[in-house]
């Protein structure tokens, strides 16, 4: 058994540590797209701390967006705001797409949310949150 | 100390362990400052101690708790500002065992 297998499997050591760069991405998109947002936010973690560079923007992008959601999940509405404002921010730069993922319908998507929570912090929305609204990562083919 | 942790604070832990000061504590948990124990200043996400927070001068040219976070919630307080000065005297009360050296752009943001 390998060295990082028996250490994964005496639960010492996260699963994703043994992934590739691109599995990892694939596995913190697809707990986006299933709103787990924190295990999201972990999983791209390890590759934003390994990244520089233009790139490492990005993934930081990303995780703005995921926890920006994980607040929005627990009603901290100005943690969300301002979560998700780094993201979209941050991953303007990279439109229509990067790193084989599309980003202008996300981002719309996105802002549309950001736009929501703004007015419930502010105290000026009454219109309750649609959770079809949150956007999901779709990988361009 | 001009460092805090804001609300956008995931608790994923990053921070703890980088601060040369163990001035970083999780949400609830007492800090401890010259043998006495204190209680938390937030109980809701991970917390800087002011006393024991030098923005990582004498240490380091930025603070690491700010650069190992994801969410860039360890931000400058604007209610605490204090002077390279005060917080490398800080630093020397923190840590008497150490000979610091002279700062340099090295070990201080301010000379970045």
């Amino acid at each position: 058994m390998r060295g990082e297998e028996a250490l994964f499997q005496l639960n010492l050591r996260p699963k994703s540590a043994i992934l590739s760069e691109e599995e990892k991405f694939a596995q913190g998109v697809a707990l986006f797209n299933s709103r787990d947002f924190f295990d999201c936010h972990d999983v791209i973690e390890e590759i934003w701390m390994e990244r520089r560079g233009k790139d490492r923007t990005f993934f930081q992008g990303i995780i703005h967006v995921a926890v920006g959601f994980y607040h929005l999940d627990n009603g901290n509405f100005r943690g969300s705001k301002s979560q998700l404002s780094k993201g979209v921010a941050k991953l303007e730069q990279y439109r229509p797409a990067y790193f084989g993922v599309e980003l202008a319908d996300f981002l719309g998507r996105t802002a549309r949310c950001l736009e929501w929570v703004t007015e419930r912090e502010r105290g000026g929305s009454t219109e309750s949150f649609d959770a079809a609204w949150i956007p999901t990562l779709e990988f361009v083919k | 100390m001009a460092t805090m942790i804001t609300e956008e604070c995931i608790n994923c832990g990053a921070c703890e362990p980088e601060c040369p000061n163990t001035a970083i504590y999780a949400g609830g948990a007492q800090w401890e400052f010259k043998g006495a124990m204190h209680d938390a200043l937030s109980n809701d996400f991970y917390y800087i101690v002011p006393e024991k927070c030098t923005e990582c001068v004498g240490h380091f040219d930025q603070e690491q708790c700010a650069a190992v976070c994801p969410v860039d919630c360890c931000v400058p307080d604007p209610n605490h500002v204090e002077t390279e000065e005060v917080l490398f005297q800080r630093a020397k009360e923190i840590h008497p065992e150490r000979a610091f050296a002279d700062l340099a752009a090295s070990t201080s943001h301010f000379r970045k």
